[in-house]
This record gives structure tokens, C-alpha cells and sequence, in this order.
């Protein structure tokens, strides 16, 4: 048993942020998010019954999402605020291509259901083991598991029709999008 | 991520390679803002340990004692920092997306929220005015914690109430200054957003809000139920 200690997070901010963004698919969201997380973890002493920073870090990350859900839900969506026009964060992307391409990913990943989506983030962007990922979310390993399977095959399904959709837009002459878990299903 | 590769994952194992590929790092405003959340966090807790270390020393001074634990509980919830606060950064955060619930209307006065920063509660405006608030955010900004709740009118216009946690209070700057009640209210346009600073018992608080008058935002800012 240890106390989490508030000066290892900040070598956590680029993890989180990556899994943030997969939740939310937009980059100023998941700064919002991984703030919003460090500071409910910040709020008081935290003990950790042995677990790594990470794992804890994803149950904290996954509440505020949640949270951070429910109370999206109740109101209106706003429109851009001032931050955008004079705080918003002025470093300039080093590769845009690849800011693009991350982009797509991620926005794919936050268009899973909300339970794939968590297991998806937790394992394949945060790095979390099976059993930890399945701790933190709350949720049986087994169940992690299959969430996780169906959250990879919707996503591996998604990428193969937004490639074939931008090669074919021409001639017909795309690649099939069949594969392990793309085309696993056609009879 | 360091190249797109030509086809999408094609199997499982793909698939977590691309997406473990993925190097992208936060912007360094975040960096900042955590490293600065956690050096507070740590000044904080330093400041109170030395004070229960004090009280332990000091058993039979129990009134000294608990105006150090006093201070160092004030110091530990307030926010602290002594960094330049500007107005266009105490604009933004209030009117930046909620990312918590509202708070509640109090029990025990019908004139405020149920949130409060270092004793000072936030309004609650919605019998008065009908401005009834809608969600909630805590952010640091150059050092200072600030607490900021949402309110919106039937029209749909929204407005955001920050109060920053420690004293003194950053010093505002100014297009007009209105007097109420014997307290200046700086009144001020930043890019399109009308903002309205002033104190409260040592503490700087903001109103603002876009397509709201400046002249409403006073009254807002202003009004003093008791």
C-alpha cells in the first residue's frame, strides 16, 4: 500500500491525453478531460493498494468522462468559446499529416459505444493489462475481453470502408476490405 | 505514429500495433497546467504539515495553535500562487464548457448555490433572475485555482460566475469602473465577451458572458440578496 505521489503525474499528462482524446475524438475535449482528472485525483491523498499510477489514473479518467457525460447531456451545446480565440494553446503542430491521421483514429475510437470504447482506451491506447483494464472499468476480465474483440472489429470495420470509400471515389478498383477482423463475418 | 501504412489493419495485431503506434504528445499548455496543479498541490500540503508539526510543539498554546491551522487551512484550500492572473485568461476559463454537474441551491440561504469558494458561495439567481445554473468546472489557471459556475436565462444565453481561490486577488485592469453598493465593478470587452471583475472579501470574481449586456452583467455581479 503507497500513496500516489502528485509529483510522478505529470509524467502521465501525454498518456492520458492520448486516452482522453480516444474518449472524447477531439483534442480540446481531452485537455479538458485530463485537467479535470488530475484535479479530482489531486483533490485529496490517494492510496494505492499496490496498483500502478496508470491503472488508477484510467478509473479516475474513466469517472470524469462519465461524469462529464451525464452533465453534457443535460445541457446545450455551446458554441466556441473565448479560449479559443485567446488561450488557445499556440503550438503549432511539428507534423501535420500525422496530427490528421491521429485525428481519423481517434474519431473512429469515440464513435464506439461507450463500453467498447472504454475497454478499447484502456488497453490498446493506455496500455493496461487485461486484469487491470478490467479493474478499472469495473467489469469482469471475460467481459473486457469481448468488449474489447467487438470494440477492435467495429474499428478495423469503420478503417477499411472510410480506405476503400477515398481510393474507389474514381474507379471501383479499391482493395477488399475483408481480413481477419474486417470480413470475418461474410458468409 | 510514425507513417500511415498504405491499407488499414488487416488483422487484430494490426490493429493494436496502430494503435499503440500512436506517439502524440499533449500540448504544452497541458503540461504546464498539470506541472503547476502538482507543485501547488505539493506547496499546499507543505505549508500544512508545517503547521500541524507546529501544533504538535505547541499543546498547552491551543488559541495559537489553531490560528496556525487556521492559516495553513486557508493557505491549503485557497489556491495560493502569487502569479499574474490576466483578464484574458480569467475571461476565458469562465467561459470555457462545464465539465461538472451544477451545484445545488443551498438550504440555508435561497440567495446562493450550495458551492462556495473559501466561504464565498456562488448565487443562486434563478427565482430572481431566472439564470438557473447548468453545470460547473474547476481549472488552474497561472497558478490559481479557479472555480467557475455556468448559468443560463430561458433565451438560452449562458454566463459564467468564476471565483479565484486565494488572496490577495489579482489586480483587473479596466474599461469602466461602476460603483455598487460602495464596491468597484471593472467592466470590460475582451475579444467580443463582456467580463465584469471585482472583490469579494479579498477574492477576485468574474462574471462574463457573450451577448449579454454589460449592464446585465452588473446587475448579476452586483446583486447582494442580503
Amino acid at each position: 500500500m503507497r500513496t500516489l505521489d502528485p509529483q510522478s503525474l505529470p509524467q502521465h499528462v501525454d498518456r492520458l491525453y492520448r486516452a482522453a482524446w480516444a474518449l472524447c475524438g477531439s483534442r480540446e475535449d481531452a485537455e479538458d478531460l485530463v485537467q479535470e482528472t488530475f484535479a479530482r485525483v489531486l483533490s485529496r491523498p490517494r492510496v494505492l493498494h499496490g496498483d500502478d499510477d496508470a491503472y488508477y489514473l484510467m478509473r479516475v479518467l474513466r469517472n470524469t468522462f462519465l461524469t462529464s457525460l451525464r452533465t453534457a447531456s443535460r445541457r446545450p451545446v455551446t458554441v466556441a468559446t473565448l479560449e479559443d480565440v485567446v488561450a488557445a494553446d499556440p503550438r503549432p503542430t511539428a507534423r501535420p499529416e500525422q496530427a490528421l491521421e491521429v485525428q481519423e483514429l481517434y474519431a473512429t475510437v469515440a464513435e464506439l459505444p461507450e463500453d467498447f470504447r472504454l475497454a478499447l482506451v484502456a488497453v490498446d491506447v493506455l496500455g493496461l493489462s487485461y486484469r487491470e483494464a478490467a479493474r478499472a472499468l469495473k467489469v469482469r476480465e471475460a467481459t473486457l475481453t469481448t468488449r474489447l474483440f467487438r470494440a477492435r472489429k467495429q474499428i478495423a470495420r469503420k478503417l477499411a470502408v472510410e480506405e476503400q470509400s477515398k481510393s474507389s471515389a474514381p474507379a471501383q478498383e479499391g482493395n477488399e476490405a475483408g481480413g481477419v477482423l474486417s470480413g470475418g463475418e461474410s458468409p | 505514429m510514425t507513417e500511415k501504412p498504405a491499407n488499414p489493419p488487416r488483422t487484430e495485431q494490426e490493429l493494436v500495433e496502430l494503435l499503440r503506434s500512436v506517439d502524440e504528445r499533449a500540448p504544452d499548455a497541458l503540461h504546464t497546467r498539470i506541472q503547476a496543479m502538482a507543485a501547488e498541490h505539493e506547496r499546499d500540503h507543505t505549508t500544512l504539515r508545517g503547521a500541524l508539526s507546529g501544533m504538535r510543539l505547541r499543546l498547552g498554546a491551543l488559541a495559537a495553535t489553531g490560528a496556525a491551522l487556521g492559516a495553513a487551512l486557508a493557505l491549503a484550500l485557497g489556491g495560493g500562487g502569487g502569479a499574474a492572473l490576466s483578464l484574458g485568461e480569467a475571461a476565458a476559463v469562465t467561459l470555457r464548457p462545464a465539465t461538472l454537474p451544477a451545484p445545488s441551491e443551498s438550504h440555508a440561504d435561497r440567495a446562493q448555490l450550495s458551492a462556495a469558494v473559501d466561504g464565498i458561495a456562488f448565487p443562486y439567481w434563478e427565482d430572481h433572475f431566472g439564470w438557473r445554473s447548468t453545470g460547473s468546472r474547476t481549472s488552474q489557471v497561472a497558478g490559481r485555482t479557479v472555480h467557475t459556475v455556468f448559468y443560463e436565462d430561458r433565451a438560452g444565453r449562458r454566463v459564467g460566475y468564476s471565483i479565484v481561490a486565494g488572496t490577495p486577488a489579482p489586480k483587473m485592469p479596466a474599461d469602466e469602473v461602476h460603483w455598487r453598493g460602495g464596491t468597484p465593478y471593472n467592466v470590460s470587452t475582451v475579444a467580443g465577451a463582456h467580463v465584469v471583475t471585482w472583490e469579494r472579501n479579498g477574492h477576485l470574481c468574474i462574471v462574463a458572458g457573450r451577448g449579454v449586456a454589460p449592464e446585465k452583467l452588473l446587475t448579476l455581479a452586483s446583486w447582494d440578496e442580503a
